[in-house]
């Protein structure tokens, strides 16, 4: 069988073949035109929403403030959509609801000028209107036509067409935006997830300007308590000067300073210290705040402020008498009478306030003045105020003078050791040496200690000057054992201040000296006041104890001025007592000194102290001493401080006059057993 | 002028007077005919084949316009329901024109050249200004007809000024029917 060929279309049916083929064709090239189609308007969309990310990213982060980055934003997205109105809603962050603004982008504000009047008017809370509903989902939303909204209440003003967005701010709504035309526009929901992006991105410059905010806030205001800090203290006194002399009326600046905070830091730690002063803040604050004393003035014209450390300043406007001022002052110290208490402890903490009128003239003089009244305050003892005046000026430019010369002093090595002798009442042999600083001042002559050293107190100087004494006198005695041998007027005993006895590595500073020097522990003595025992609860007692078993004498300075505690004696590992010069000066007067001094030597015999007796200017005070049971002494009646070469002399003399190797216990002159025990090391 | 104005031209053309007549206006327009929606092609390959739809229907150009726009909208509104779909009435469709419409059809056609439209509402009337070389103000005439069919609305048109009359812009002044 063969295979018959395929017949030969005819035409009719080639035409319909063809026509089939034809509209295939253009069906194929309708969808290819489709497919392209959306994929350039999803190409194009994604173009644009780049293109409007990168322009509202540009825009927020030239923004400074939370405003402009909103404003920018706003503006952007309008500029994107087309759309003619945007406005931002934020969020109080107290009552949580969306507050208007007068952040807004319009177009033609004839055409929605009411509408903007409604909603400047309009807060939302979650859930109500459009701002509301992206509150409560935290999303993106989309109305076709808000005028068939059931849930948008701005009805009626010349809009349709709505969407709005959050702008998320760390995990929280921080604003919402919100964009209106006059049409009806279906959802568009790529539009909406571009905006929701948007959303996320200025929320993270608004992140930062917040926290660009903070730093600016940081800048102005103390760290700790938050308050005011020395800057804009300034600022709000040159304001006020500004103010009280256009209105005739004046302030004052109150100037605050903890008494003897310093040392209540150096010994409990800064942490305590540290919450101690946000106690006083506070209480201050509430103070300055209570009715009572805010009733005789207009209202909130305080400032306080905190200059770090223990300086707090109040700054009071629109006064009518300095009278008031005082009473604020005393407010303020009755206040602090309330001990603070802090980690089941109370502490009393008492201010000593300088007050200067601000009526004219500079910021900084003004505060400057208060500061000058302070430290008057202060050295009539601790929770006293002070009124400036130009006396006062004065001995505070003196003051200041002072401190700069004495920190000169201490640079150029102008500062000089003397050393007095202490000698046995029983014959008169050298059983150590005082070190006391001086001053070789280029102008002045020798300045007493008591002249600087207070001022030295007030600030870091006193440790300087400390470390420097600790150092030299060091130096000196290494010099004199090194000379004299067993004769050498040894142990040396250097005075500590209060706040050198609060560092905690004192021990450590006293190690590496003697390390540093190669000077013994046991030619090494220290003074200490009954007074910086007290002040430093804490601290000293190990440190003490420590000091001690490297070899180091103790000796408590000033006994029977003070607290005269028994119970301290018990405490600490003292080795020596120094009876205060004033029982001696009245000892011949009759009274109860006498009785005093016995009972001190007394008691501290039965301890196993020995007993120092200061101020010794006669022979008949010398054998009074001796006859109430004191055993060594210190005073003119010896010798007076004087430099090196002078204890040297002495040596030199008794030397002459005794054999080397003389007894401890001699009738008369100067012999070289020191007060070391059998630690010494040399 | 973007190639899905000649495709709809066509399917119109074809639709109400079949292959044959398209085929002869390409043949007097001396064009090929090759049209993608997606292609640009000059301006004045439109205007032939209007010319030549005018001569073959013995009718004037502007007609054909208003024709081919009044029946291409609802092929529009099958093609891109969702710009119709948000509203009730012509007059809320056509003032979305320069704010969504036209921003839609650049986003299918990158370079399209749509015209802006400057509208204003004065004593119900909407007036519509437009301003191109193109002067096509027919083809927009014939598209307000058409939306007004779509929304079952009807509107009354009437041009104070005309571009092809020698003014600097044509205005459509548009009543709608209560």
């Amino acid at each position: 069988m063969t295979q018959e060929p395929p017949a030969t279309p005819s035409v009719e049916r080639r035409t319909e073949r063809l026509e089939k083929r034809l509209e295939r064709a253009r069906l194929a090239r309708h969808e290819a035109e489709q497919i392209a189609e959306r994929t350039t308007r999803i190409l194009y969309d994604k173009q644009q929403e780049l293109v409007l990310l990168d322009a509202v990213v540009a825009v927020s982060n030239e923004s400074s403030t939370l405003e402009e980055a909103l404003q920018g934003t706003v503006d952007a997205v309008c500029a994107h959509t087309g759309w003619p109105v945007g406005h931002a809603y934020v969020r109080d962050p107290t009552s949580g609801d969306l507050e208007p603004t007068t952040i807004w982008h319009i177009e033609d504000s004839d055409r929605f000028g009411a509408f903007r009047r409604v909603t400047e008017q309009t807060s939302f809370s979650h859930g109500i209107g459009l701002p509301g509903r992206v509150l409560a989902t935290g999303r993106a939303a989309w109305i076709t036509d808000v005028t068939s909204d059931p849930n948008f209440p701005r009805r009626d003003l010349g809009v349709r067409g709505a969407f709005a967005f959050p702008i998320i701010v760390g995990s929280e709504i921080g604003a919402v935006l919100e964009y209106f035309t006059e049409a009806a526009v279906a959802p568009n929901p790529a539009l909406l997830q571009g905006m929701s992006q948007i959303g996320r991105q200025v929320g993270r410059v608004v992140e930062r300007i917040r926290a660009q905010e903070q730093i600016a806030h940081q800048a102005m205001h103390d760290g700790l308590t938050g308050l005011p800090n020395r800057f804009l203290f300034h600022d709000r006194v040159e304001l006020a000067l500004a103010r009280s002399q256009r209105r005739g009326t004046f302030g004052a600046v109150l100037f605050l300073d903890l008494d003897r905070f310093k040392v209540v830091n150096d010994t409990l730690g800064h942490t305590v210290g540290d919450e101690l002063l946000k106690d006083v803040s506070d209480r201050l604050a509430a103070t300055l705040r209570a009715s009572d004393t805010v009733a005789r003035f207009r209202g909130d014209e305080f400032t306080l402020a905190h200059f770090g450390g223990d300086e707090f300043v109040v700054l009071c406007e629109d006064l009518a008498s300095e009278e008031q001022t005082v009473r604020v002052a005393e407010r303020i110290q009755q206040a602090l009478l309330r001990p603070f208490s802090l980690r089941g402890e109370d502490y009393v903490v008492t201010a000593s306030i300088g007050i200067a009128l601000a009526s004219a003239g500079e910021a900084e003089g003004v505060v400057r003045d208060a500061e000058a009244a302070m430290y008057r305050a202060k050295e009539g003892g601790p929770g006293r105020w002070e009124l400036f005046d130009e006396a006062l000026r004065g001995r505070a430019l003196e003051r200041l003078g002072m401190e700069r010369a004495l920190r000169g002093a201490l640079e150029s090595g102008e500062l000089r050791l003397h050393y007095q002798p202490i000698v046995a009442l029983d014959g008169g042999s050298i059983q150590g040496v005082e070190a006391l600083v001086r001053w070789q001042h280029p102008e002045r002559g020798l300045v007493l200690p008591g002249e600087f050293i207070p001022i030295a107190e007030e600030s870091s100087l006193i440790l300087q000057i400390g470390a420097w004494t600790l150092r030299e006198a060091c130096e000196q005695a290494c010099r004199w054992r090194t000379r004299f041998g067993d004769r050498a007027p040894l142990p040396v005993s250097v005075n500590l201040s209060a706040r050198q006895l609060a560092q905690a590595e004192l021990p450590e500073i006293i190690r590496q000296v003697l390390a540093d020097t190669g000077l013994s522990a046991g030619d090494l003595a220290i003074e200490i006041t009954e007074t910086a025992l007290i002040e430093n609860s804490r601290v000293p007692a190990t440190s003490l104890v420590e000091l001690k078993s490297l070899g180091v004498t103790i000796l408590l300075d000033d006994f029977g001025t003070g607290y005269s505690s028994l119970s301290h004696l018990r405490r600490f590992p003292i080795d020596i007592l120094k009876i205060d010069r004033s029982f001696v000066m009245h000892l011949g007067a009759g009274g109860d000194d006498a009785a005093i001094v016995q009972a001190i030597a007394g008691m501290a015999h039965a301890l196993g102290l020995e007993v120092v007796t200061e101020g010794i200017e006669s022979l008949e005070q010398a054998g009074q001493a001796q006859a109430l049971g004191c055993g060594w002494a210190q005073g003119y009646y010896f010798a007076r401080p004087g430099p090196p070469a002078t204890i040297e002399s002495l040596i030199h003399a008794s030397s002459r006059t005794r054999p080397p190797a003389a007894p401890a216990i001699v009738t008369s002159g100067v012999v070289q057993r020191g007060l070391q025990r059998s630690t010494d090391g040399l | 002028m973007k190639g899905v104005v000649f495709n709809l031209l066509e399917q119109l053309v074809v639709r109400e007077h079949g292959e044959e007549t398209w085929d002869a206006l390409l043949d007097a327009s001396n064009l090929d005919g090759a049209y993608t929606s997606l292609g640009n092609y000059a301006d004045e390959d439109l205007m032939k084949l209007v010319g030549a739809a005018a001569d073959e229907l013995d009718t004037s150009p502007d007609h054909v316009v208003r024709w081919f726009g009044r029946n291409a909208l609802p092929l529009f509104a099958v093609r891109y329901p969702q710009l119709f779909e948000p509203h009730d009435s012509t007059r809320s469709f056509v003032l979305t024109l320069n704010e969504i419409i036209h921003p839609e059809v650049r986003k299918l056609y990158p370079g399209a050249d749509v015209p802006v439209f400057d509208f204003a509402t004065r004593d119900g009337v909407l007036v519509m200004r437009y301003r191109s070389p193109r002067k096509l103000c027919a083809l927009a005439e014939g598209l307000l007809h058409g939306a007004a069919d779509h929304y079952r609305e009807r509107l009354t048109i009437t041009q104070p000024q005309c571009m092809n009359l020698g003014d600097d812009r044509c205005v459509l002044e548009i009543t709608f029917a209560q």
